[in-house]
């Protein structure tokens, strides 16, 4: 049950980068770029988690996990902000 | 504009008409419905240039309002792809008529407080992207 | 100083969530476009995840419960982009 929610989460995650990121490769539009970083920098959140939690419970990703949702939700933010209006 | 438009129509606009040209371009296009344009002959109806007709074109030809030949030019004619459409078209070509201004004022005035929504709703847009 | 930082990083990640949410918020009320109100539901569940990590802090055995805020979240996400191909 763990695993294939946290493999769901980053299957999902990984979706919505490939979408934006392959839009972004052919329209342009720096906001996208954003958009897509962020959804890429869940992508590695999901994959820590799933990899932190079921494949290697013993060792601590806590730090970099939250490093990395950190970094997506700013990156959405300043972008949202940045070129979003 | 006197008349607002029905929700049908406003999601025709925001979803499909980012510019005053393409509404031009749908204008030309439902004024002789069996006729096929090609992308010249549409610049010099819009009084436009052959790219800018053409990107109009084709971003009608992406709403299911038009029909496509292949041959020495692209050609284009009014084909919505059901009644439905059809019926939204008739409704956005009248208000073109009468409220031309209004109407554009509403595109351009969407598309620059929304430029980077359309973007982003674009992109999640699967199946239908602006380059095959 | 790892646990802190680790909660000072949630709480940033929190905001960063709320403060997205607004924005797809605002795409909606521009746009009237359904998807940005779904990213922006899938934003601010997607925030409850860390919050209810934070304030509630479950053993290792329950973990994975709250995780399912996030599949949730994903999911309103989904359910956007499937909504909004399905309406053409």
């Amino acid at each position: 049950m763990p695993s294939i929610v946290y493999g769901l989460c980053a299957a999902a995650s990984l979706f919505c980068a490939a979408l934006v990121l392959s839009h972004y490769r052919r329209s342009g539009g720096r906001v996208l770029l954003w958009v897509a970083l962020a959804f890429c920098g869940l992508v590695v959140n999901n994959l820590l988690l799933f990899y932190d939690l079921v494949v290697a419970p013993a060792l601590d990703f806590s730090l970099l996990r939250s490093i990395s949702a950190a970094a997506a939700l700013v990156l959405l933010l300043f972008g949202l902000i940045w070129d979003g209006v | 504009m006197d008349n607002p438009l029905s929700p049908a129509a406003e999601r025709f606009l925001t979803d499909c008409i980012s510019s005053a040209l393409q509404l031009d371009a749908l204008s030309v296009l439902t004024s002789d419905r069996n006729r096929w344009w090609t992308t010249p002959a549409m610049a010099t109806a819009l009084r436009a240039t052959e790219a800018a007709a053409a990107a109009a074109l084709e971003a009608l030809g992406r709403s299911n309002v038009v029909d496509v030949r292949v041959g020495a030019h692209l050609s284009y004619r009014y084909a919505p792809v059901d009644a439905a459409l059809a019926r939204v078209v008739d409704e956005i070509t009248d208000a073109h008529y009468h409220s031309r201004d209004d109407l554009i004022a509403r595109v351009t005035g969407l598309r620059r407080t929304s430029d980077a929504a359309r973007r982003i709703a674009d992109a999640f847009r699967i199946g239908r992207k602006p380059d095959a | 100083m790892g646990a802190s930082l680790n909660d000072f990083l949630a709480g940033i990640t929190v905001c960063g969530c709320w403060g997205a949410a607004v924005f797809f918020l605002r795409f909606w009320r521009d746009t009237r476009d359904r998807l940005f109100l779904m990213f922006a539901l899938g934003l601010f569940v997607l925030s409850l995840n860390w919050v209810a990590l934070e304030l509630i802090r479950p053993v290792a055995e329950t973990r994975h419960y709250f995780y399912v805020i996030r599949l949730v979240a994903f999911v309103c996400i989904i359910a956007g982009i499937w909504d909004k191909n399905r309406r053409r």
